[in-house]
């Protein structure tokens, strides 16, 4: 007991050193973030001389992550530290959350970072309860748009985009109007993953639906009348699902499937999808045909946030910063650096830092100060379309019912 | 007295005078310790569920936006039950569940039986090796089946590469033909029927084939010899079998998501899976609970079945000999029967999965696309990220757990399930029996993920003198062994079922003590029984994912959760070489398994 207070007074002395879980069950939340200098205890001037050797003294850290790219950011974080060991664990979005909440509940504080999608929940849901804090190095700060950092900060940005085939459609994309897929032209020709399960597709319908009025506007512009709307609805993006599942939409509950049924050479009458926009990249590792509807109206991307977080009093809190930082990617990255790859390895490592495992089209950093990867140059400047974490937590409910409503019938 | 119907609560009560209520009788005290050991493990898991059912949960705000998280409402009910979401909630998934679970379960008992009834009493050509074979589909996860049945059927519908249909015929199947309830009930059948299978095969091994040659004397065709002896001596088991394979297939998730999604047929566990997988567990746990009354009722049913017509003891103190029937030159047809079966439900999956793990880009099955890499190869010349799973320490290390825990289990859930199925038959038509045999079965259609969530909670901190167990090896014992325990108490009842209290009975009178009188006389009787439930145990272990993926830590990974990663990382040779590694442990176990158990009741006789 007298050696658990001694550790606990010299943590509020504000010493950054190792703890367990059972020194931060005993703090005050307010306690561990003086003592992690988080929050508003983050010092203005970050030490980071300082941070490593408190890092390398805790040696240890634990994550939670819905990607399964987390054990490689984890491998390349101890090739550069292997004096800390990361233990990641790959549990997909729903499942990250749910082993969060119950130990927390339990008074379990094992986690040190939490990576996810998942903005409602992550932003409305964990923020407020204190079972994570936003972390920002203080060298990132003016390299990253605010809405990437504040609330929460955005571990990298990725999108849901239309693939078509160039291989049925060598002259060039088969549409330019989103709405002609509710035409009988591509009747049982048009896939997506089933939104139901996969919260990512679920936000993806919310971040539409949030964006009704554009889709209106489309509709006009594409059939020179206003859209008419059908019984119960009142929302432009709402009613085009309505008519896509009338159009019998396909569902899918494989997202790499549907990378297959457009981009699969050899087809007749090749499906558009809506898939997650990393897949472009099996077009080299797997021969697909695919090509992104970037010039669609009333937009063909529809970006999301992945975020990484320190998790509510983390034992490991120096280690937890490290991870952060070096999933950020180095301080050393310009715009005009020049990444060869592998980008697992050697120098490409050195500067990429735990970017390396993302460093592809389709998973962007969220950083204006580095450099994009081959493939990308349309990336920047591309119209995106962003759904707001408060719409999506105010409207996930509505949307999971309207969808599992529509295709029921 | 070859047939014997028990009067067991009368024989149990005249005993207890006997006693003189002195000694409180081995099954009390087994019973006692027993029921609350399942309360613990089982009935506040279920408890749990049932409040999160009718409290607010986060994802509520949409509807319920003045409401504080944790209130109590009925809001989750009326939803599910009635109102504009209902049908498409529940009602129209309840209806596709039922068809397809009754369509596969009749199917898989036809299956069973027919494939028990060929091995266990006929002189089909390469028993053994049929009877190794026939097991081999349920090692497989389900999803294979449902993806073979794609590869072969596929139409225009999904897109991407063509089925085998279109290259044979030229024309694309219907949807009914590839999609929704027949391809679904179908790839069920073809992977659960060895639920029947086993149970069937191991009652009809005890029953004494004499007692149908009595009947033969008697002047009993061959139906009539089959309806009135064999039909009711195997009945117990049949009930098994039923409630076995309805609940499990009706619980499924994996066929009916990869069969049934691209025609929009949901079925209850894809709503549940959908619900949960949003994280709005209030309609979830709601959805999940109506298939644990289904389960009650079904046990409830089976047990007034079984109760009213009592069971029947095959195995007396005196020999059992059964006879094979000569099928004569018709034995090859039947093997050739078998073999086709096999074709389906084993060659063709597991070919596709060796096809899938030798080919160097997925989904191309050129000659020159084929590769060892991903077996033998190092990290490098084909795939610069993955090696090999020889080479794979990730998937090596995971498949030592997965073996470790898989044995474990296997040896927990045998010693549970007989002890289970011991105080469940003595003291049979209690209430105490009939609770206890329903808390082992509700683990049997629990939903995991829930199980697992709740499980955190209930374990991370010390429990009385147990220390907390959250984050150990023996945390994953545990719940695996609680979820996978209606296998060995429903194969361990069945089992105990057919054993005469009368062998038990001699021994006592002759001042053998109870440890001794189970270990000789029960044990051995009931060891071919329990052996198949602790087999069916192992495997389900070995599968499982959605139970231990919350409570798993790096160091306990197992094969399923490496799996699980490259299907999210969508590296289709590696899900191929694991699911065979995996297939190929439990193929080796198994025999193992036999070897051993063979020897063991060999020792005993």
């Amino acid at each position: 007991m007298r050696i658990k207070s001694a550790i606990l007074a010299g943590a509020l002395a504000l010493t950054p050193m190792a703890a367990f879980s059972e020194e931060t069950a005993e703090m005050s939340f307010d306690q561990w973030l003086q003592w992690a200098q988080l929050g508003e205890h983050q010092p203005a001037a970050e030490d980071w001389e300082q941070i490593i050797a408190a890092a390398k003294e805790e040696g240890s850290l634990t994550v939670y992550a819905s990607s399964s790219s987390i054990s490689k950011v984890a491998e390349d974080f101890m090739k550069i530290y292997p004096e800390i060991q990361v233990n990641a664990f790959d549990l997909g979005s729903e499942k990250t959350i749910e082993k969060l909440v119950r130990e927390h509940q339990a008074e379990l504080y094992n986690v040190d970072v939490v990576t996810t999608g998942g903005a409602a929940q992550m932003i409305y849901e964990m923020l407020p309860a204190e079972r994570i804090v936003n972390y920002v190095p203080r060298y990132l700060e003016d390299n990253i748009p605010t809405d990437l950092q504040s609330p929460l900060l955005t571990q990298m940005v990725e999108a849901t985009v239309l693939f078509y085939n160039t291989e049925a459609y060598p002259d060039g994309p088969p549409i330019s109007n989103i709405w002609e897929l509710t035409e009988p032209e591509w009747t049982k020709r048009v896939g997506m993953k089933s939104p139901l399960g996969s919260l990512t597709t679920l936000a993806l319908i919310a971040n539409l639906v949030e964006h009704g009025p554009a889709f209106e506007e489309a509709y006009e512009a594409y059939a020179g009348k206003p859209l008419e709307f059908s019984d119960g609805i009142d929302n432009g993006a709402y009613e085009f699902f309505h008519r896509l599942i009338q159009n019998d939409l396909v569902i899918f509950s494989s997202g790499s499937k549907l990378a297959a049924a457009s981009g699969l050479p050899g087809q007749e009458r090749p499906q558009i999808s809506f898939s997650s926009m990393h897949y472009i990249n099996k077009n080299k590792s797997d021969g697909y045909q695919n090509a992104i509807l970037y010039d669609l109206e009333p937009a063909g991307v529809y970006a999301y946030s992945t975020y990484t977080s320190i998790a509510g009093r983390a034992p490991k809190p120096n280690a937890a910063k490290l991870f952060v930082a070096f999933q950020l990617g180095s301080d050393n990255l310009t715009p005009d650096t020049k990444i060869a790859a592998p980008f697992r390895e050697g120098e490409s490592l050195e500067l990429l830092h735990g970017m390396g495992a993302y460093y592809k089209v389709g998973t962007f950093s969220p950083r204006n100060d580095v450099p994009i990867p081959e493939g990308a140059d349309q990336w920047p400047s591309v119209k995106k379309l962003w759904g707001s974490p408060e719409f999506q937590r105010d409207n996930v409910a509505l949307v999971a019912d309207f969808w599992v409503y529509e295709t029921s019938q | 007295m070859a047939l014997t119907e028990g009067n067991i609560t009368g024989i149990r009560s005249g005993r207890l005078r006997r006693l003189g209520g002195a000694l409180m009788s081995p099954e009390r005290v087994i019973a006692i310790i027993m029921a609350i050991g399942l309360a613990f493990l089982v009935l506040v898991p279920l408890l749990e569920l049932l409040r999160e059912t009718l409290t607010v949960q986060p994802y509520d705000k949409a509807y319920l936006p003045n409401a504080t998280e944790g209130d109590l409402t009925t809001f989750h009910y009326e939803r599910v039950f009635s109102g504009r979401m209902s049908a498409a909630l529940f009602y129209k998934p309840f209806i596709h569940s039922l068809i397809t679970a009754t369509g596969a379960t009749v199917f898989c008992l036809v299956l069973g039986a027919s494939l028990a009834w060929v091995v266990v009493r006929t002189n089909v050509p390469f028993r053994e090796a049929v009877n190794t074979m026939i097991v081999v589909p349920y090692m497989l996860p389900s999803w294979v089946m449902a993806l073979a049945w794609l590869t072969f059927f596929k139409n225009d519908r999904l897109g991407g590469s063509s089925g085998v249909f279109v290259y044979l015929f030229g024309v694309q199947p219907p949807d009914w033909l590839a999609f929704g309830a027949l391809p679904i009930i179908i790839c069920l059948a073809f992977h659960y029927y060895v639920y029947a299978y086993l149970i069937l095969s191991g009652a009809l091994s005890t029953v004494d084939s004499q007692l149908e040659e009595a009947g033969a004397i008697a002047g009993l065709s061959r139906l009539r010899q089959f309806l009135s002896i064999t039909a009711p001596l195997v009945l117990p088991a049949l009930g098994s079998a039923i409630v076995m394979t309805f609940i499990r297939v009706v619980g499924s998730f994996g066929t009916p998501a990869v069969l049934g999604m691209p025609v929009r047929y949901f079925t209850l566990p894809t709503q549940i899976y959908a619900a949960i997988g949003s994280r709005n567990v209030g309609d979830g746990y709601l959805l999940a609970l109506v298939l644990v009354l289904m389960a009650i009722l079904f046990i409830w049913i089976n047990q007034r079945m079984i109760g009213v017509r009592k069971s029947f003891v095959t195995m007396s103190g005196k020999g059992v000999r059964t006879k094979t029937i000569d099928l004569g030159p018709a034995r090859w047809l039947v093997l050739g029967l078998v073999v086709l079966l096999l074709a389906f439900t084993v060659i063709l999956p597991i070919g596709l999965l060796l096809l899938e793990s030798l080919s160097k880009t997925a989904g191309n099955y050129d000659l020159s696309n084929l590769t060892l890499h991903y077996w033998i190869g190092e990290r490098g010349d084909v795939d610069a990220i993955h090696p090999g799973v020889l080479h794979n320490p990730l998937i090596l290390g995971a498949a030592w757990n997965s073996i470790r825990l898989a044995f474990s289990v296997a040896i927990l859930t045998g010693v549970l399930g007989f002890l289970l199925g011991y105080v469940v038959v003595r003291t049979r038509g209690t209430f105490a029996s009939k609770s206890l045999e329903m808390s082992a079965f509700l683990p049997y259609i629990f939903p995991s993920v829930a199980f697992g969530a709740i499980y955190i909670g209930m374990f991370s901190r010390p429990i009385g003198p147990f220390p907390a167990l959250y984050g150990t090896f023996f945390l994953l014992v545990l719940i695996s062994s609680v979820k996978n325990l209606p296998y060995t108490s429903r194969t361990g009842i069945a089992a105990l079922l057919q054993i005469d209290k009368s062998l038990e009975e001699a021994a006592r009178t002759q001042g053998i003590g109870w440890f001794a009188r189970v270990r000789r006389i029960i044990i051995p009787l009931a060891s071919s029984g329990l052996v198949s439930g602790m087999l069916l145990s192992f495997i389900g272990t070995m599968r499982e994912l959605s139970l231990i993926i919350l409570l798993v830590t790096p160091s306990t990974a197992v094969l399923a959760s490496v799996i699980y990663t490259y299907q999210t990382d969508d590296v289709p040779q590696l899900i191929g070489a694991a699911t065979l590694l995996l297939v190929l442990l439990v193929i080796t176990f198994n025999i193992l398994f036999r070897l051993c158990f063979k020897n063991a009741k060999l020792g005993f006789a």
